[in-house]
């Protein structure tokens, strides 16, 4: 999956989780915690993105991450 | 008697009233719609032509379609800080839990203690029942099996029966004492003690009770149909005539789901707040037969009847109803007729006597609290309710009706019995 992909692929778990949340104000320079997704539900959105993108990265990874930009990026440089 | 109250004066310990009640059920949500289904002996027991769940089990009084807001519809509209406090607590919460919301609303409002400066460190909260959500780890299986690493990391939170008493504790702002009590089939009844003695001992003046509805998983399922204990085999292909507690075609229990909520409360209270009174619990035993086994004890149940009357301090000519723990399965129902012949004696055919399971299935964790309600609702509504099927009983000189009978009684029992020798009985009386 191209990073893009992997966004759109990203998106759509956290709408999942957040069905309440207005899709324009997933962006790539916002956060998870911004758009109100609390640390399980974060939790949840990446181990079910890991999933679809059938990669399995150590959760201690994500620390750092501060948008959903940075988040792409740990998954993309993942996947090959 | 329980220790507890030995080492009481009587006299001293408060007395524990009924000051709220909820349920959902596959017979009804809320109070009005479950005592009419009651009255009218609707059972709400469904044929699933491809099976339940995909399994051999053809026959489950479900709710299809379960919605919150659907059975929260008869509240009326919530006002706005209680619509946001429900969609919080219930969002992403399972099934199970979302039942729960839905009864302690209905309870909570008619209790109207949100609307009195009740202290919120004086309302405890007991949730009935163990391993109530296999199916939630049922669902993780398949995710562990492709990599332990896709397993959900929210499963955790919601595992532990808990995760009721949290999301509760947090909807209604309760602050006083809580936890889950696991006692098999049992349960309801125990977090009914629980919470009167809770109340009796000056521990809390409120508790809010409930039983929570048990969402097996097929693995659950299959095991109970394996060892024989479901029944619905005879009347596979009429649904409503499957359960027939006490009647010579019974053949085992069918599986409900059902929630129910009682919110328990100090007489005293319940007076200074003027609160409406719709029941007392005046006993409740528990006794275990020191049996691993599934097999009920006549024993055992004859006991805790009779416990259950001395610590209300009646004689057994003073009941006029016995709602059973009557599952239909043979055994069962047999031993519970010849235990209750041994307690009640000569006053058998003057007490009037029913199943509820025969209409809502077996709710397992959930039975005592459904069955509390259904009882106080019989009680103040001045009806027993009937059991259709009942058309050969097993023993024909104990006052079942297979139609709905007017009944001007006060002073009912409501048995419960669970896997492990568990039995218990309450004592309730009508409310004001």
């Amino acid at each position: 999956m191209n990073k893009n992909q992997i966004f759109e692929t990203l998106k759509g778990n956290i709408l999942e989780i957040l069905p309440d949340l207005n899709p324009e104000h997933i962006t790539l320079d916002n956060s998870m915690i911004n758009l109100g997704a609390n640390s399980i539900d974060r939790m949840d959105i990446i181990v079910d993105t890991m999933e679809k993108l059938n990669v399995n990265i150590p959760l201690v990874q994500f620390s750092q991450v501060s948008n959903l930009k940075e988040l792409v990026d740990v998954l993309h440089a993942q996947q090959s | 008697m329980s220790y507890m109250l030995n080492n009481h004066n009587s006299q001293s310990l408060h007395r524990v009233t009924v000051t709220g009640m909820g349920i959902v059920s596959s017979i009804g949500h809320g109070i009005t719609s479950f005592a009419q289904a009651l009255r009218d002996g609707v059972s709400g027991i469904h044929g699933h032509e491809d099976g339940f769940l995909g399994l051999p089990i053809k026959l489950v009084a479900d709710i299809p379609d379960f919605s919150l807001t659907h059975a929260l519809e008869s509240l009326g509209t919530l006002s706005e800080e209680w619509q946001a406090n429900v969609t919080k607590s219930a969002r992403r919460a399972p099934y199970s839990v979302q039942a729960s919301i839905a009864v302690g609303m209905h309870a909570w409002h008619m209790s109207k203690l949100d609307t009195h400066s009740f202290p919120r460190n004086r309302i405890g909260l007991i949730v009935a029942g163990s391993n109530g959500s296999p199916h939630l780890q049922f669902a993780q299986y398949p995710r562990f099996q492709q990599s332990p690493g896709y397993v959900t990391p929210s499963y955790i939170s919601r595992f532990f029966d808990t995760d009721h008493v949290g999301t509760l504790s947090e909807l209604f702002h309760i602050h006083g004492e809580g936890f889950s009590v696991g006692s098999a089939s049992a349960s309801g009844n125990m977090a009914i003690i629980k919470g009167k003695q809770l109340i009796q001992l000056g521990v809390v003046d409120a508790c809010m009770v409930i039983g929570t509805l048990t969402d097996l998983s097929p693995i659950e399922l299959m095991s109970f149909y394996n060892l024989g204990a479901m029944g619905g085999k005879k009347y596979a292909n009429e649904p409503h005539a499957a359960c027939r507690p006490f009647d010579r075609d019974h053949e085992g229990f069918i599986y409900g789901h059902a929630a129910a909520c009682l919110i328990l409360e100090s007489a005293m209270t319940a007076r200074e707040r003027q609160a409406h009174v719709l029941g007392e619990v005046l006993g409740g035993s528990a006794l275990l037969d020191g049996n691993r086994s599934t097999n009920p004890s006549e024993e055992g149940e004859m006991a805790v009847m009779e416990a259950a009357l001395q610590e209300a301090n009646l004689s057994p000519s003073d009941v006029e109803y016995i709602n059973t723990h009557g599952t239909s399965t043979p055994l069962g129902d047999q031993t519970e007729l010849q235990a209750i012949r041994r307690v009640f004696g000569e006053h058998v055919p003057k007490i009037a006597i029913n199943s509820t399971k025969e209409l809502t299935g077996h709710s397992l964790s959930a039975a005592g609290v459904v069955e509390a309600v259904a009882t106080l609702l019989q009680l103040n509504e001045g009806f027993i309710h009937p059991n259709p099927n009942l058309a050969h009983p097993i023993q024909d000189d104990f006052a079942f009706s297979r139609t709905t009978i007017p009944c001007n009684s006060t002073i009912a029992l409501s048995n419960s019995f669970g896997f492990g020798g568990i039995n218990t009985s309450l004592v309730l009386k009508k409310g004001q």
